[in-house]
Formats: structure tokens, C-alpha cells, sequence
């Protein structure tokens, strides 16, 4: 099956994925909500510390807008969509793998896409909300800040695949799985400028942080576009990675004999 | 047939085997929990992970403030004593009890009524159960955060050790307060489909009204009166600013606040979980 049945197969997934979500509406809103409320409140801790300090290595709120709102909404796309990159490690070491290795589909997107997020389409509406607040209301930014933010979002959901693929190599590593993915999103929530030296090297190669937040940043705040092909390159590579990754460990892997039902 | 006659045991005997026993057995669930955890060394080690990014962040964060800023103290903090502020305040909240995602599934899915019948108390047993874990998982993050702030910052001269002992009281003590706030979070399941959203924005407001990512007395005035009196800011703020800046008259005031926001919020607990197990239905054979 080309790729083109594929991306078929992955919407009807995503259609299914929605209309099981809109079925518990009063859930699914007020989840929203909650994550809306709990981004705000984040939000406010950068608005009280620059309330105080003004200005921290050339960073004001102005970038912290922008920075919000490039890694709320690649958040809140990865993981609405890919609902399932978070689970991967607690899948696989409970094997629960079985369901989808017994269907004649690619493992990988199946798997991935078979879960929509609920309170991560929260995230995704303050990303559009805090861009509102940036000001940058013209064509050319929004369309390089769309562009930029889906990069992100590509590269968010592919290291949570890859490091959720641990598990066939190390156990269950879900917790393992959850904290990278964490501190992937913690040094990316806070302004590049802060680090320096080696520190700068991890963000750029191993822990990608600089990919969902300082650089899509610098490619809607510079019109950088050296900055958006390199973001491509990294999300390419990414994939590539998460797809080896995941290609290596499922010969290692281990039915559970689970009777599982996927509702 | 003779008369059997049962002569009452003294009142105080009765009681001190009925403490006893409940004490041993709230002690083996928290040392089988304890002996659980450390057969998962793994999570246990990506704790540690966390625990070193956040500490590093903190300080390329404040190192960069306070160099912007050209001061030595803000708010009476000096860049040692804030970044091992974080310390302690991080080694509470990462190692604080998780228990509001089983207790609000048995809630959802009716198990907990199988509990019930248990000779134990249904909350009790998740705080042993809890406890086991925290004094681990503290233990090692207190060494992994103080290895990284000692190597920022340098050692901690302020602290003083005979002051220790009322420190590690307010600390459990806050372990306590937020055990009753999430377990009431939890509980919230006998009304609501899920609480993960009530959960993330209590973990918020700690984040900020608490003090885990800016110390109150870094917050506005009028923001800071407002922290004040809320306990969220004894579950971290307190016991991390005595931590770093110890004062008597803050110790006795903070353990007199923490007295009370437990007393109020056990109370309504125990409301919470009366009312929510008269309601509890559950289906199947």
C-alpha cells in the first residue's frame, strides 16, 4: 500500500479518534479547559518574573509570548493527534503490541495514531491564543509560524516514540520515557539565551529542546529561513531515528498473551 | 452450664494493643511499598535525571537574574541560598505521594468498594503506602539536587544543623497537607469523569502561590499576602525558606498554619469519603 493509502488510513483514524473523544463532550471540554487554566497559570509565573526583573540576557515578555506560543500548540498538535507517542513504553512492556502486529497495517503509524489527546487540544487553543498576543498578525509570519510549529510538533512527537521504544531494550522505562520527554519541554519552556557551553550542545543533539522552542522562535521572529530548512532537516532525521529505533527493538519483542480490547 | 463470664480488659491496655496494631500494620504497607520500590531502580534513576535538569535550570536562570539585576540578594536571598531553596522545594514536590490517579480510578471503576471490607483504612493505606516510597525517592533526590547546586553554587553556609529536626517536621508536615489536598482531588472522582485537570491546575497554582518556581518573597506584595494565608505555600515554600534561612518566629508560625490547614482539610476529607462511599455502586459478579 502506497503512502498516500496510508495518510488515508491515519485520517480515518483521527475521524474515529474525534468522534470518540466528542462522545463524553462534557469530559472533553472541561478538560480543555483544565489545560487551559493550567497553561495560564504557568504563563503567569513568566509574566510576574519579568514584572520584577524586566529584561534576563536580552529576553523580555515579548519572546515569551512567542516561545508559548510555538511550543503550546507543536504540544498540543503532537499530542492530540499522536495521542498514543506518550504510551508507547507502557504499551510495549505490558505487550500490548499483540493487537496491532495482528492487523494488516504499518505498526508504527497505527499505533501512534490510533489514541487522540483530550486535554492536549487545550494546549493547542492556547498556542493560538498566545500568538494573538504576539502581535504578529500578517501573512508571512503566520505562515512561517504555522510552518515552524508543525516542524516542532513533528520532532515533540518523534522523540516520544523513540524514547518510549526504550522499553524493548530496558523494560518498562515508562517513567524513564515520561521525564525525557519532560525535560525535553522544560529547557525548551525557558530562553535559550540562558545556556551556555555543553549545555547548549545537548539542547542541539541529544535532548532536542532548541527544535521546538528557541529555533521555530527565531524563525517567526527573524523571517529566518535557514533557521525553518534546518528545523525540516531535524524533523526528517528525527523520524528516520524514531523509525530505526522502533524497527531494531520490535524484534526484541515479547507478546504479553494479553487479551486486549481496543475501544 | 457453667457461667462464662468475660472480665472487660483495662481501657488503656485495649487501646495501646489497638495502636500498636494499627501502627505495625501501617508500618509493614509502607515498608512492602518501601521494598517494592527499590525493585524499580530504573524509575527511581529518571527521577534523579529530573531532579538534575530542573536544579540546572534554576541556576542558569537565577545566575542570569541576579547578574542582570548586579545584586547580591533579592529579597533577602542570595544566589546560594535561592538556588538551594530549589532544592529542597523540587525534593518535595518530586518526591511527594502519587496516589491520586489509583485512588480516583478504584473511585471510577467501583474496586474501591472491594477495599472496604479490608481491615484497614482506605486513606491511611495509601499514605503508609505512600510513605515508604517518598522517604526513598526524597533521599535520592536530595543527594542528586545538592550535588548539582554544590557544584553551581557552592555549599549552603546559611544552613545550620541544629535546625534540622524542625525542618524535617515542617517537611513532613507538608507531605501531609498535600496528601489531604490531592486525596480530596482524588475523591472529586465519586462527581467528576476525571480530575487530571483539577490535578495539573492545583500542581499550577503550587507552582506559583506555592513558591516551587519563584520564592513567595519574590512575588508582588500584594501577591505575596495572598500566598500567605493560602496553604499551598506550605507545602514548599515553607519548609525550603527555613531550609536556607531559618527563623524561629517563621518556624512556629508555619507549624501553627500547618496544624490548622490539615485540621480543616483532614475534616472535609473525611466528609468527602463518608458521603462518596454511601454513594459508591458497582456492577459485575
Amino acid at each position: 500500500m502506497g503512502i498516500v493509502g496510508e495518510m488515508r488510513f491515519v485520517g480515518h483514524l483521527m475521524r474515529l479518534n474525534l468522534a470518540s473523544n466528542m462522545e463524553y463532550r462534557a469530559s472533553f471540554v472541561s478538560q480543555i479547559v483544565g489545560m487551559l487554566i493550567n497553561n495560564g497559570i504557568y504563563f503567569v509565573f513568566w509574566l510576574l518574573f519579568f514584572d520584577r526583573f524586566q529584561e534576563v540576557r536580552g529576553y523580555r515578555i515579548d519572546e515569551i509570548y512567542l516561545l508559548f506560543a510555538v511550543f503550546t500548540l507543536a504540544f498540543g498538535m503532537a499530542f492530540t493527534f499522536a495521542g498514543n507517542a506518550l504510551e508507547v513504553a507502557g504499551l510495549i512492556a505490558q505487550g500490548r503490541l499483540d493487537y496491532y502486529l495482528t492487523l494488516p497495517r504499518p505498526i508504527l503509524p497505527h499505533l501512534i495514531f490510533s489514541r487522540m489527546g483530550q486535554s492536549t487540544v487545550g494546549d493547542l487553543t492556547f498556542g493560538v491564543l498566545a500568538y494573538l498576543f504576539t502581535g504578529r498578525l500578517d501573512l508571512v509570519s503566520i505562515g512561517l509560524f504555522v510552518a515552524a510549529t508543525l516542524l516542532a510538533a513533528v520532532i515533540f512527537a518523534t522523540f516520544a516514540v523513540t524514547t518510549g521504544a526504550l522499553a524493548f531494550f530496558f523494560g518498562n522505562t515508562a517513567q524513564l520515557s515520561s521525564h525525557l520527554v519532560q525535560a525535553l519541554g522544560s529547557f525548551a519552556l525557558y530562553p535559550f539565551g540562558l545556556y551556555q557551553g555543553a549545555a547548549r550542545l545537548i539542547l542541539l543533539t541529544v535532548i532536542p529542546s532548541a527544535f521546538i522552542g528557541a529555533v521555530p522562535v527565531q524563525v517567526v521572529q527573524l523571517r529566518d529561513g535557514g533557521a525553518l530548512v534546518l528545523l525540516a532537516g531535524v524533523a526528517i532525521l528525527s523520524a528516520i531515528v524514531m523509525v530505526g529505533v522502533f524497527r531494531v527493538g520490535l524484534r526484541r519483542y515479547e507478546s504479553g498473551s494479553a487479551i486486549n480490547i481496543n475501544i | 452450664m457453667d457461667e462464662l463470664i468475660f472480665l472487660p480488659a483495662p481501657a488503656a491496655v485495649l487501646h495501646r494493643r489497638t495502636w500498636r496494631g494499627s501502627a505495625r500494620k501501617y508500618l509493614a504497607i509502607a515498608r512492602t511499598n518501601l521494598l517494592n520500590r527499590l525493585a524499580y531502580v530504573w524509575d527511581a534513576a529518571s527521577n534523579v535525571l529530573l531532579m538534575f535538569l530542573f536544579i540546572f535550570i534554576f541556576a542558569q536562570l537565577w545566575g542570569a537574574t541576579f547578574e542582570a539585576q548586579g545584586a547580591t540578594e533579592i529579597a533577602g536571598l542570595t544566589l546560594t541560598q535561592t538556588i538551594w531553596y530549589f532544592v529542597w522545594a523540587e525534593m518535595i514536590q518530586m518526591g511527594k505521594i502519587r496516589h491520586v490517579r489509583t485512588v480516583s480510578q478504584e473511585v471510577k471503576d467501583g474496586s474501591l468498594a472491594y477495599t472496604l471490607g479490608r481491615p484497614y483504612n482506605y486513606l491511611l493505606y495509601h499514605f503508609a503506602s505512600g510513605i515508604g516510597d517518598v522517604l526513598i525517592q526524597a533521599g535520592v533526590l536530595l543527594v542528586a539536587g545538592s550535588l548539582v547546586a554544590w557544584s553551581q553554587v557552592g555549599p549552603l553556609y546559611s544552613f545550620r544543623l541544629e535546625t534540622l529536626p524542625v525542618v524535617l517536621l515542617v517537611t513532613a508536615l507538608a507531605f501531609v497537607l498535600d496528601f489531604c489536598v490531592l486525596s480530596i482531588i482524588a475523591l472529586l472522582a465519586f462527581f467528576m469523569e476525571d480530575v487530571n485537570s483539577l490535578l495539573f491546575i492545583y500542581h499550577k497554582i503550587v507552582f506559583v502561590l506555592g513558591g516551587l518556581l519563584i520564592p513567595v518573597d519574590f512575588l508582588p506584595d500584594w501577591l505575596q499576602a495572598i500566598a500567605r494565608v493560602l496553604p499551598f505555600n506550605l507545602v514548599v515554600y515553607a519548609p525550603a525558606k527555613l531550609f536556607v534561612a531559618w527563623d524561629g518566629g517563621q518556624a512556629v508560625f508555619s507549624l501553627g498554619l500547618q496544624v490548622v490547614w490539615i485540621g480543616i482539610l483532614a475534616g472535609l476529607l473525611t466528609v468527602l469519603y463518608r458521603y462518596g462511599t454511601r454513594r459508591l455502586t458497582i456492577n459485575g459478579g
